[in-house]
Order: C-alpha cells, then structure tokens, then sequence
C-alpha cells in the first residue's frame, strides 16, 4: 500500500519500509530501479541504501522539504541517482543544476538529462565556485553529497547561491574528514561550526543504511 | 529608478529592483565570451544603468534557457576532458584481466588435461607453453611425445574441445604481449622518464593508482612511495601497527632483488626517483634524465 509521506513529494510503503517518487518520465528508470504502477500513476522505488537523502528521510530526519518549482543546487551529483528522485518531485517547473567533478560519472546524467527536461548537467570544480557562478541562478535548495576532507568549506563556498531562508542539505561522511576521529566528534564539530552562521534545523546519523555518515539540514538565515 | 545589468551564461538583463526592462538572450554558449560587448551595448543604451556582478535570480521562464546552455557547454567539456592518461590506464586494466581469465581458464584447461592426457599435463608447469604446444602439435604426435598409461584414447571430435580452449588462452597471451609492447611504446612517447626509470607496466600502474599523470606529478615522493598500500596506511594511522614501507612500488626490480632490511630506504630512493621523472615529464622536460635517475639507482642499491 503506497501512501504520501509526511514529506512532500516522497510516498512510503510503511509495511515494506520502502520509499518512492512518482516518476516525471514513466516508464524508464534510471538506475534500473523497481517502477509500480497503482491506478494510473507511476511511482519510482527509492533506493534507502543508494541515496543519503533517501536515508535521512528513512530515519526520519526533519526539514526535508522540496517543492514543485524549486531550484536545486545539487553538489557532487554523480550518476544522478538521487537527483532523479529530486527531479520527480521538483517537476517540469523545477530545475535541478547538477555539479560533479568527474565526466566518467556525469556522462551518465547527461543521458539522463535528456529525458528529464528538468536536470542540466555542469562539468565543474565545487571548490571553484566562480567557475560556475554565471551558469546557475538563485537557488531554493543546496544538496551536497561530498566525500572530501574540506566538505564544509566547500558548502559555504557554495551558501552564495541559496536565497534567503533556503535550505541546505548536508551529507557528511567523518572518515573522509578525519579517518582517525570517532564519528560522534567530528559530528558536534560540524554541528558547531554550521550554528554560527546558519540555523540546524536538525541532522541525524545514517546507519544503518551508510555507515560513518550524517545528514545535516540547516537554513539560510 | 535604478537600473542594474546583470551578465551571465544565458545573456545579459537590466533589472529594474525585480522586473526585467530589457535583455540580450545568447544563442550560443560561447557567446557568454563576448559578454562585454553586449554588456556594452545594454550600457549604452541605459547610461544610468550600473554592472551588477550578482548571481541571476531564480526565474522559471529562463529555465529553459539555463538547461541547454548547460546541457551544451558540458558536452563540451566532457568531449574535451579526455585524455591520453586514459588509454594508458585501461591498457593496464587489460593487462591485469588477461592475466586473472588465464588464470581461471589454465585451471580448466588443466581439469580437462589430467583426465584425457596426464602425462602432457603433468610435465608443463607453465600454462603458456602448454596451451602453444597443444595448438601446435598433433593430437597424435603429442601423445607420442609424453607417453603415459594413463592418456586416454579419445577421438579427434572430442579432442577439438580441449584444442579451442588452448587456442582462446593463446590468443589471450598474444593479447597481453601486444598490449604490453604497445603501452610500452605509448608510455615511451608520452611519460618516457617515468617508463626509463619504472618500467612501463609499472609506470603505467602507477598513473592508474594516481588517476591521471597531473595527478601523479602533484603527489609528494613520499604518497607515491605508498600508493597502493592504502589499506596498510590507514591500518597504521588507527591502530599501533607499523608504518608501510613501499605501496605497489615493490614489484621494482631494484626492491624485488634486494634484501628485506634494504626495501624501506630503496623504496625512499625509488619513490623520489619516480617524483622528479614524472614531474620532468608532465612539465614537458628533457626525456633522457630517466635513464641518469636509473643509473644512480642502480650504482646505490646494486
């Protein structure tokens, strides 16, 4: 039994704890993902282990919250896996600039891109905000999914492009910061160093769907 | 009213606070590049007008806009974005499958071998020379040449099964040789010092395990003394176990051959050896310093 969840855009299947997204292109998958139709409307199975985002809301995490419309800055996108879900529940009115450092993993989402008219793929450096500054516009939210030692500074490199009162998303990975510090620490760290400039709306730890990471939702003040 | 001129990738606007008076829309991509002059154009127009190098706030009509422009200039880039480090690091990748599929098939074709001839099998320790002698010799001749009580009698039908496999694993040698002279050959004519002075799988190995030649000259001796030994050195870095001394770098004849209470100050000199050869080679220096970087090697650790 698929219902809407508490957040918008996103349905649950409570029984088989599973997720899904009502697919902006029916009828293909983007990772080979399961598609279930009910009634006439597709839903998309969202991979709770694949995506960190997917994971924060599995754990129940607050301030989620994406809208039709929305403009999204996603850093480090990668394949597009999560940002297929993001670009289902933003919709045709919705714009997704995807960031991501490597062509062999970004090739895959200028396929996808093709098909969701909503995603535009950029070849760019995240560290080099200035690079891309001309090529995006204001943003609602900032997603950021990026495994590097300066994964912090490189969000507030990036906090320029969020309006007022937008969101950020945040998925730290502590081993990638630190490998010798416990996880917790480097957590309180982060948490600290966000509630100087921003306000934490809330964040919790991903296990057991990723192991050593966190997902921080902060706001724009 | 104050009026300000916003330039970015899809054209230049005048804003009026938050509506739009007037904009040039860029057909292209590139022509983001002669943005000044259409800014130009905008400025003359509205003298009043001051440049804003503000980022371009979200409006869903230009979104259309932004995605091709996007869609395009990345393509682009992409296309642009390959290399020659590529073909080298997938050459290596081919070399180390030709050598885990002839693995997997010699123990096969060996399975086959023991039952049908034994005394063939038992002799050849060396899958290569065993797969050439069978596509080489006759069925009859071979069991002429290494008799045994124990070799089957089986027809030249049946026998043809174990005489295509051989062939495949053949071919996969011949693969791997062709692949190896070929590398050899690139890395001379692209990374000549690193391939003087690591050899050219070794070499090439070594730009896989870096990601790109750029990358391999930006590292410090002291990580490519350790590439390769990830797991040693994040083992050392969270528990009390000792510090690696020397990463993939060990499979150099000049550590391979020496003794063990040697390796750590070889693999110290090797790995600084290896430094200033890739660094001369991706700045595009003199391509003979790897065989003077060689001979010093060698003089020391000989």
């Amino acid at each position: 039994m698929i219902e809407q969840s508490r957040y918008n855009g996103v349905y649950e299947d409570k029984k088989r704890r599973r997720l899904y997204t009502i697919s902006f292109v029916p009828g293909s998958t983007v990772y080979n993902e399961p598609l279930i139709t009910i009634q006439g409307t597709e839903y998309r199975e969202w991979n709770i282990t694949k995506s960190k985002i997917a994971a924060g809301i599995a754990k129940g995490i607050r301030g989620i919250n994406f809208t039709e419309g929305d403009a999204v800055l996603y850093l480090g996108v990668a394949s597009g896996t999560t940002a297929s879900h993001i670009s289902d529940i933003i919709g045709k009115r919705g714009i997704l600039f995807g960031i991501d450092i490597s062509p062999v993993s970004l090739r895959n989402l200028v396929f996808v891109a093709e098909q969701r008219r909503n995603i535009a793929p950029l070849l760019a450096d995240a560290a080099h905000p200035d690079t891309y500054k001309h090529r995006i516009c204001q943003c609602d939210v900032i997603v950021q999914d990026i495994a590097q030692h300066n994964q912090l500074e490189l969000f507030f490199n990036n906090l320029h492009f969020l309006k007022p009162g937008g969101i950020g998303m945040i998925s730290i990975k502590s081993r990638s910061i630190d490998i010798t510090q416990p996880p917790h620490k480097i957590y309180h760290l982060i948490q600290s160093s966000l509630e100087k400039h921003l306000n934490l709306i809330d964040w919790k730890t991903l296990d057991p769907f990723e192991k050593d990471h966190a997902l921080f939702i902060v706001q724009k003040k | 009213m104050t009026l300000r001129i916003l330039s970015c990738g899809i054209g230049c606007f005048v804003f009026d606070k938050d509506t739009i008076v007037d904009r040039i829309l860029y057909k292209l991509p590139k022509d983001y590049e002669q943005r000044q002059h259409y800014e130009k154009q905008l400025q003359t127009k509205y003298p009043q007008a001051h440049s804003s190098s503000e980022i371009f706030p979200k409006r869903s009509e230009y979104f259309e806009q932004f995605r091709e422009m996007n869609n395009t200039l990345t393509q682009q880039t992409i296309k642009a974005s390959v290399k020659k480090d590529h073909l080298m690091i997938a050459m290596v990748h081919i070399i180390e499958e030709c050598d885990r599929v002839t693995n997997i098939f010699g123990k096969r074709l060996r399975d086959m071998l023991q039952i049908y001839m034994p005394g063939l099998e038992h002799v050849h320790n060396d899958l290569k020379e065993l797969s050439r002698l069978i596509v080489a010799e006759q069925y009859v001749k071979l069991k002429e040449l290494y008799p045994s009580m124990m070799n089957a009698d089986i027809s030249l039908h049946d026998w043809n099964v174990v005489l295509n496999f051989a062939e495949q694993i053949n071919s996969l040698y011949k693969l791997r040789e062709t692949t190896l002279a070929n590398l050899e050959q690139r890395m001379m004519e692209h990374t000549p010092n690193l391939c003087h002075v690591a050899g050219a799988f070794l070499g090439a190995k070594l730009i896989e395990l870096a990601g790109s030649v750029e990358k391999l000259a930006e590292m410090r001796s002291t990580t490519i003394q350790l590439l390769g030994a990830e797991k040693a050195m994040f083992r050392h870095l969270t528990t009390k176990a000792r510090c690696p001394k020397h990463g993939i770098i060990i499979n150099h004849p000049l550590i391979l051959k020496n003794k063990a209470s040697l390796h750590g100050k070889v693999a110290r000199h090797l790995a600084s050896a290896l430094c200033k050869a890739v660094r001369i080679d991706y700045f595009k220096g003199d391509p003979y310093v790897g065989y003077q970087l060689k001979e010093e090697l060698e003089k020391a650790f000989t």
